[in-house]
């Protein structure tokens, strides 16, 4: 192959990228840039290069998203709500993982078959009865109902599975040998040693989670349990609808996730393009 | 002599699955076998009949009265467009990648970064860009591409473009999934098999039709497979991007369930739905499965 | 003193049978060696005694106690495994204390015994090192010290020496053969390296498909090997096995070897089926002679093949007209191959491919072996 023509292939690669890459960044920067002008300008200048290129800055939006609604109490939800179910639902379906995995036990089949069985039946398919289910016992509208129906998740305990199922059995036996019991062994040995499981199950949990916006519908009123995607929901229905504050609410949403996404990449990129359940 | 107690695993077993167990079963099988069982009654919010079986009823009238064929035909659509069009998207992506280009982690993240953003979030600035009128960002970027021959519209609310304006936006949330995953296929075939081909006198598009694709069949099945779940599962976007509308355009089926039992307080006939909604996601679950295991008997 | 003893231990993964059936014994303070190929149940049988897998029918005694049923925490041994096991989240301290911290011992008692372990290892530099920042030599001492650290009834080896490199093995080798005699711990080791049972073991079991096929001191095993599998699994290059031909000429009783005819007088018995010489009991004859065996001596000819020269002596293989015997790793303890003798010789002038030459074998040297491969004593005869 000539010199020419894979120049002119590196060319070509470069033209496409950059074009992907406008059309992947566009809509980002459009809010970014929307989030700093003034409302009326949102709309107006949408059409134009001034949608990207404004003349002025502000950041008089960032303080209405804090005046018109209470952004921090969704925040609030939002951390707690998804605290708990990566906390909680880490340890819950790695424990389960590994006794799937690695113990043996009368019912394990039956057990993993169970966990196999129930991962096809989609949320959407048993959000009415969940929610008439818990609204029998009287629960509803608080944090932890909105954490504690997702801490056991069939896809964790079968990524667990997956894990512990590949991690060397020779530790473990060590361990046992060592005079460590079954419970020794998992907590001292395997736990330490299943940081990358740990890693991307958390990431999975948390981006599944964060952006949860059909149980919290159904299952909250008030606003101070509420987490930010309904709260964007909201203050998109709130009048008057001012776009400049939608778009910094936008901005604050995303923020957190865009910090534990640059920082935790790799595991980003491996927990998805193992599972691949985000929708 | 003393019969010894044999040293078992299965205590401390049972104690690490209990609670992921118990959760399995309150929020996951108990809903789901009630979503079964409320579907025959006639449960409605608020109503002070008692309850009764009914039999199918919900299930007939589903059909009948309600928007549930029009949202499973848009389903059915939005699958057909968005699966091939995402997966090739993202295949072409994960191809331009899948070569030692700078930057290319550069790339890779910004074509990922909608994957992370909430749908919620997508879909309220997708609202702006397809703002009606010619100040519209889209609008606007179709009027300068065509050179003023663009007609400005209402895009969410023009019953020919609202659906495909949905499909629209969550090509744009999901193709950075694909590209991900194919790329780590790609990333796994040997470079012997590219280097094999070349020297047997492959061009580029033969060594991506005979290396390449095989190569990347389990991945491909794999995004295939999921993209076409999601493609049934859609809620968020519709929810805040058209409601359904206009005139069920863009409903979808769980749109209409969540609309059934929740707006219109009509319970058991969303639990219908939902029956109806797991039937299908459980037939393509089963293709899965029947794609992959063809796959073990052929190699 | 028994201190270790299988009776009657059988087991089965599903339909796979592992062991069959075994009986053995380990004296108080032996070091015995399980020696075979891989597959052969030796590393089914360590994992049975040290509790990891439970048998399928059988009993197995630890210090006269069955310990069937009873986990590895319960039998109080310790283990080396093949690729160390050790744990990559804790240092060299935490690692030699783990054993002492399972069974509850006070913090005071802990630092005492793992500098105990470490000191006889030569470790104390190393104790606040990762498993990740040792080189092989030093993950396998720690492996040991964790093992010694807490006084087990028994030492369980598996293959410990088997990812160092050549020198190393040598070295750590004699280190564990020293510590084992100073520690007078009952040891069970595990290896498919002849050199190490040999020169390690006190006694050696060699296993082929979950059975002992001999079991004895490693001189017994070399100079009495019991069938042919033993025969051919020791030595290097293994023991020579040819099938001799009988036959009546002139009403005299002759017995071909290797192509050579004999006159009977090298007094094989008709029932033997094989016969073994081990290479170095061959030396080259003055060329020319007879042929065949004289009442005390063997002689066999054949045109040099190769020469694989070894510093002090050298290997010389021989082409002889006939098929050789060798050990087939597939179903069938023995298959039919290409007719190549080898002989370990010293002191004799190197020879070159295609010479004509005659190796003789004192009588003595043979090894017989019956048409089931089972040896035939030689001083019946």
């Amino acid at each position: 192959m000539s010199r020419t023509s894979a120049l002119l292939r590196v060319v070509l690669a470069y033209t496409l990228l950059l074009a992907c890459t406008l059309v992947f960044i566009a809509p980002v920067l459009f809010m970014i840039i929307g989030s700093l002008k003034p409302d009326a300008l949102v709309l107006a200048e949408a059409g134009s290069l001034r949608a990207f290129l404004p003349d002025t800055f502000s950041l008089d939006n960032y303080r209405a998203v804090f005046e018109r609604v209470p952004f921090g109490a969704y925040l609030l939800s939002s951390l707690i709500v998804n605290g708990l179910i990566v906390g909680l639902g880490l340890l819950v379906n790695a424990f389960a993982g590994y006794a799937l995995a690695r113990l043996r036990w009368w019912g394990r089949g039956a057990m993993l078959g169970l966990v196999l069985a129930v991962l096809v039946i989609p949320f959407e398919a048993i959000a009415i009865p969940l929610f008439y289910q818990l609204s029998w016992l009287g629960w509803r509208d608080d944090w932890l109902v909105q954490a504690i129906p997702f801490v056991a998740n069939p896809l964790a305990i079968f990524l667990f599975y997956s894990f512990f199922l590949g991690l060397p059995r020779e530790l473990e036996e060590a361990a046992r040998v060592d005079g460590a019991g079954v419970l020794s062994t998992f907590f001292l040995i395997v736990l330490p040693n299943a940081k990358a499981a740990f890693a991307s199950v958390a990431i999975v949990l948390f981006l599944f989670h964060w952006g949860m916006y059909l149980w919290p519908l159904l299952m909250t009123t008030s606003e101070g349990v509420r987490p930010l995607p309904l709260g964007i929901a909201n203050f998109y229905t709130l009048p008057p609808l001012q776009w400049g504050d939608i778009m910094a609410f936008g901005v604050l949403m995303v923020l957190p996730v865009l910090i534990l996404f640059v920082v935790f990449q790799r595991w980003f990129v491996r927990g998805v393009a193992s599972t691949g359940v985000k929708g | 002599m003393i019969r010894r107690s044999r040293f078992t695993e299965a205590p401390a077993a049972w104690l690490l699955m209990a609670p992921g167990l118990v959760g399995l079963m309150l929020f996951l099988l108990l809903p789901f076998a009630l979503a079964v069982v409320l579907s025959f009654t006639n449960l409605r919010m608020a109503s002070p009949l008692p309850l009764e079986f009914v039999g199918l009823a919900n299930y007939t009238l589903a059909f009948q009265e309600t928007a549930l064929p029009r949202a499973l035909l848009n389903n059915l659509l939005f699958a057909l467009v968005v699966v091939p069009a995402q997966t090739a998207l993202g295949l072409a992506l994960a191809v331009l990648l899948d070569r030692p280009l700078r930057g290319r982690t550069v790339f890779r993240t910004l074509f990922f970064l909608p994957v992370v953003f909430p749908l919620s979030l997508i879909a309220v600035v997708w609202v702006l860009i397809f703002a009606p009128g010619p100040d519209g960002l889209l609008n606007a970027a179709l009027g300068v591409l065509s050179l003023g021959l663009w007609e400005p519209r209402d895009f969410l609310n023009d019953p020919s473009w609202a659906l495909p304006a949905v499909m629209l936006t969550s090509i744009w949330q999901g193709v950075g999934f694909q590209m991900i995953v194919l790329l780590a296929g790609l990333q796994a075939i040997p470079r012997q098999l590219y280097e094999a081909a070349a020297i047997d006198g492959a061009g580029r598009w033969r060594q991506f039709l005979h290396v390449t694709l095989p190569g990347l069949r389990n991945p491909l099945i794999f995004v295939v497979i999921v993209t076409t779940i999601l493609s049934f599962r859609v809620f968020d976007q519709v929810r805040i991007m058209t409601r359904g509308g206009p005139q069920d355009a863009s409903n979808t089926v769980i749109h209409e369930m969540v609309r059934t039992a929740f707006d219109q307080g009509h319970v058991a006939m969303g639990a219908a739905m939902s029956v109806v909604f797991f039937v299908v996601i459980l037939g393509i679950a089963l293709a899965q499965r029947r794609l992959l295991r063809q796959r073990g008997e052929v190699s | 003193m028994a201190d270790v003893e299988f009776k009657g231990v059988r087991k089965a993964f599903g339909d796979h049978i592992v062991i069959p059936g075994l009986d053995l014994t380990v004296q108080d303070a032996e070091l015995l060696v399980l020696l075979g190929p891989s597959g052969c149940g030796k590393s089914t049988l360590l994992r049975l005694l040290a509790g990891l897998e439970q048998p399928t029918d059988g009993e197995i005694r630890i210090h006269g106690r069955p310990v069937d049923g009873l986990g590895p925490r319960a039998r109080n041994i310790a283990m080396v495994f093949q690729n160390y096991a050790l744990y990559p989240h804790l240092t060299v301290r935490g690692n030699l204390e783990f054993p002492l911290r399972m069974r509850g011992m006070p913090r005071a008692g802990r630092e005492r015994g793992m500098l105990e372990a470490a000191r006889a290892l030569g470790l104390e530099p190393l104790l606040e090192k990762r498993p990740a920042e040792l080189s092989g030599g030093q993950r396998q001492r720690v492996a040991m010290g964790r093992a010694i650290v807490r006084e087990p009834d028994v030492f369980l080896m598996d293959e410990p020496l088997s990812n160092l490199d050549a020198r190393l093995r040598v070295q750590i080798r004699a280190e564990i053969g020293a510590l084992q005699r100073r520690l007078a711990v009952t040891t069970l080791y595990v290896t498919h390296d002849q050199v190490e049972a040999m020169t390690l073991g006190d006694r050696v079991a060699v296993m082929r498909d979950g059975v002992i096929q001999q079991l004895g001191r490693p001189a017994e095993l070399y100079d009495r090997p019991a069938n042919l599998f033993v025969a051919g699994f020791l030595g290097n290059p293994p023991m020579n096995l040819l099938e001799p031909t009988f036959e009546r000429r002139d009403g005299e009783r002759m017995v071909r070897l290797g192509g050579t005819w004999a006159r009977p007088s090298a007094g094989i018995p008709e029932r033997v089926r094989y016969v073994g010489i081990r290479p170095e009991a061959f030396s080259i004859s003055a060329s020319g002679n007879s042929g065949g065996a004289r009442q005390d001596r063997l002689e066999i000819q054949g045109l040099v093949d190769s020469v694989e020269v070894l510093g002090h002596e050298r290997i010389v293989y021989l082409r002889v007209p006939e098929p050789v015997v060798e050990l087939s790793d597939g179903p069938g303890p023995w298959r039919s191959a290409e007719g190549l003798l080898a002989a370990r010789l010293t002191g004799s002038p190197v020879r070159k491919h295609g010479e004509s030459v005659t190796l003789t074998a004192p009588a003595a040297g043979m090894h017989w072996f019956d048409e089931d491969g089972n040896a035939i004593p030689t001083d019946v005869r």
